[in-house]
């Protein structure tokens, strides 16, 4: 299986590399030159392939979504996606000091001023594989710096500051992750209103989801996602969330709450699916993923730490491609 | 594999195996050894018991004396151990295992294409409580901004792992290599050269050591 995924991935590799000389020539005739040339050819498409590594390792279920995005968009979309993970990894890496996680945010938030600085002052940009490639997708695509801004800032959130409210959480879950969606859909080039309608539920039951699924893995380490609201409602510590003890009802509803958050607004997000143009569908498959884990948790009875919640899902490839094939999220 | 088991356990637990089946031949007359002073009650006295002073007991341990009893059963416990599983390693040729967190010997990592990581943000000079590091960076004549300078001063680090934690390319780590050890104060002093040697020799394992599934926040 995983020779079959790592041969798809080279021959998608060479199409992207194929594609990008295309995609290179074509914009020279239609009056964007400037950019184009300003932005040097990367040497043998390395900064791309570093990007795809790098959200392979560290986000396999979206490595496999963007992996189905149209040739054209896919090389913005993983130094979007590349980023994200360099974000997010300065905050979740184990055992990292508050202090430290702020220094390394605050790198990546400079970084991202130099990514649109013009190409003749001289910074370090160009040393580092995802920046070469984030600034390349800056030049070519029109890209908001707020979103950009906010994939950081979400994240500055102090570890062991948990959340009140359910709004609370859906509040950073769409600042951290329904940036990343909407900025893809500003890579594809579509305005509607409907599309940052359905990235932002999208990126709300993404985020929530993933926090779900951190609970287990960062155990003491960070305060527990499930809001303080919910907990009180239900009367359990977040001890026992932690301890994720089988026949534990309490946790079990307050999980069961969270996560059918999340649910609704995927389903939010379903519903506006004949709104929003085929192109820009294939940009929410990352759908598929999240309502896999939801599932499953729902089928675990809602215990984040059953097996199934924990491991990978092996059906995800196939899942997504079907979806892909009939151009649905 | 059975027969070195009963070995062992014969001469771990022969007083236990062959005691008792002396004992049953015997067993009528066996008497508990009594404690030597009187214990109030709910109290359990744990020295030595007063001995039985009953003639075939004393016949018994004189035996025991006579015919190096605890003597060959302290053979058998070392014949046991010929044939067990040793609990030590061969430790230059085989090594111990290691936490994937290890923070061993310095090194500075390359990208696969060859470029060296660094861009020099000082980062890590900053945080470190020691000031073990010192970094001079200049522009190159391509444009690109590296160290021409980066010292680690392997006798004032304190091996806290701030540095790897604090640089946000990944280009310092602290490897797995924990055998290092010099005759000479000056060649603890890592210059750049020898951390991205380092970096060479160990990419392969720093590399999985720094694996993850899944983004969790």
């Amino acid at each position: 299986m995983r020779r079959l995924v790592r041969n798809w991935n080279n021959q998608l590799l060479l199409n992207a590399s194929t594609g990008k000389g295309q995609c290179l020539s074509s914009r020279g005739t239609s009056g964007q030159p400037a950019k184009a040339e300003a932005v040097e050819p990367d040497n043998n498409g390395f900064g791309s392939k570093y990007c795809m590594g790098l959200v392979e390792k560290y986000d396999y279920e979206n490595y496999l979504s963007t992996l189905l995005l149209p040739r054209e968009l896919r090389r913005a979309a993983f130094a979007l996606r590349a980023f994200n993970v360099e974000v997010s990894r300065s905050v979740s890496g184990h055992q990292i000091e508050p202090q430290i996680a702020k220094l390394r945010l605050k790198f990546w938030y400079d970084s991202i001023d130099k990514c649109f600085e013009r190409d003749s002052q001289q910074s370090y940009v160009k040393d580092q594989p995802v920046l070469r490639e984030l600034k390349h997708a800056v030049g070519t695509r029109k890209l908001n710096k707020i979103y950009l801004r906010r994939l950081v800032t979400a994240r500055e959130r102090p570890p062991n500051q948990g959340f009140e409210s359910l709004r609370e959480l859906e509040e950073y879950a769409e600042q951290a992750f329904s940036s990343l969606l909407h900025l893809l859909v500003e890579v594809s080039g579509a305005k509607d209103l409907q599309v940052d309608h359905a990235a932002s539920h999208l990126g709300k039951a993404q985020g929530i989801a993933t926090l779900l699924r951190a609970i287990p893995h960062a155990g003491r380490q960070q305060a527990v996602c499930v809001p303080l609201e919910v907990l009180v409602r239900h009367g359990v510590s977040q001890e026992r969330i932690l301890r994720s003890k089988s026949d534990d009802k309490g946790v079990e509803e307050c999980i069961f709450e969270v996560a059918s958050a999340a649910n609704t607004h995927l389903k939010l997000a379903r519903q506006l699916h004949d709104q929003v143009p085929r192109p820009v569908r294939k940009i929410f498959l990352s759908a598929v993923a999240t309502e896999g884990y939801l599932e499953r948790l729902r089928r675990a009875d809602f215990l984040l730490t059953h097996k199934s919640c924990v491991g990978r899902d092996t059906m995800l490839p196939a899942r997504l491609f079907w979806k892909s094939l009939f151009n649905r999220y | 594999m059975s027969l070195t088991m009963r070995i062992f356990t014969a001469s771990r637990n022969g007083q236990r195996m062959f005691g008792t089946n002396g004992a049953r031949l015997l067993a009528a007359k066996r008497t508990e050894p009594k404690d030597i002073v009187e214990v109030a009650k709910g109290y359990v006295y744990v020295n030595n018991k007063e001995l039985s002073m009953e003639f075939e007991d004393i016949t018994d341990r004189a035996a025991t004396t006579m015919f190096f009893g605890e003597l060959f059963r302290g053979f058998g416990v070392t014949l046991a151990h010929i044939f067990k599983e040793p609990a030590t390693i061969n430790y230059p040729f085989e090594k111990g295992p290691l936490s994937p967190r290890f923070r061993g010997e310095h090194a500075l990592r390359r990208y696969p294409s060859g470029e060296e990581r660094c861009i020099a943000c000082k980062l890590c000079e900053a945080i470190c409580p020691a000031q073990a590091i010192t970094i001079e960076a200049e522009e190159r004549a391509d444009g690109s901004r590296r160290t021409t300078r980066y010292d680690i001063d392997m006798t004032k680090c304190i091996y806290c792992g701030f540095c790897q934690e604090a640089c946000p390319v990944d280009a310092i780590v602290e490897g797995p290599n924990f055998e290092f050890s010099t005759e000479t104060h000056e060649e603890l002093l890592y210059n750049k050269e020898k951390l991205l040697c380092n970096g060479d020799k160990w990419e392969s394992e720093i590399a999985s050591n720094l694996q993850a599934d899944h983004l969790y926040r």
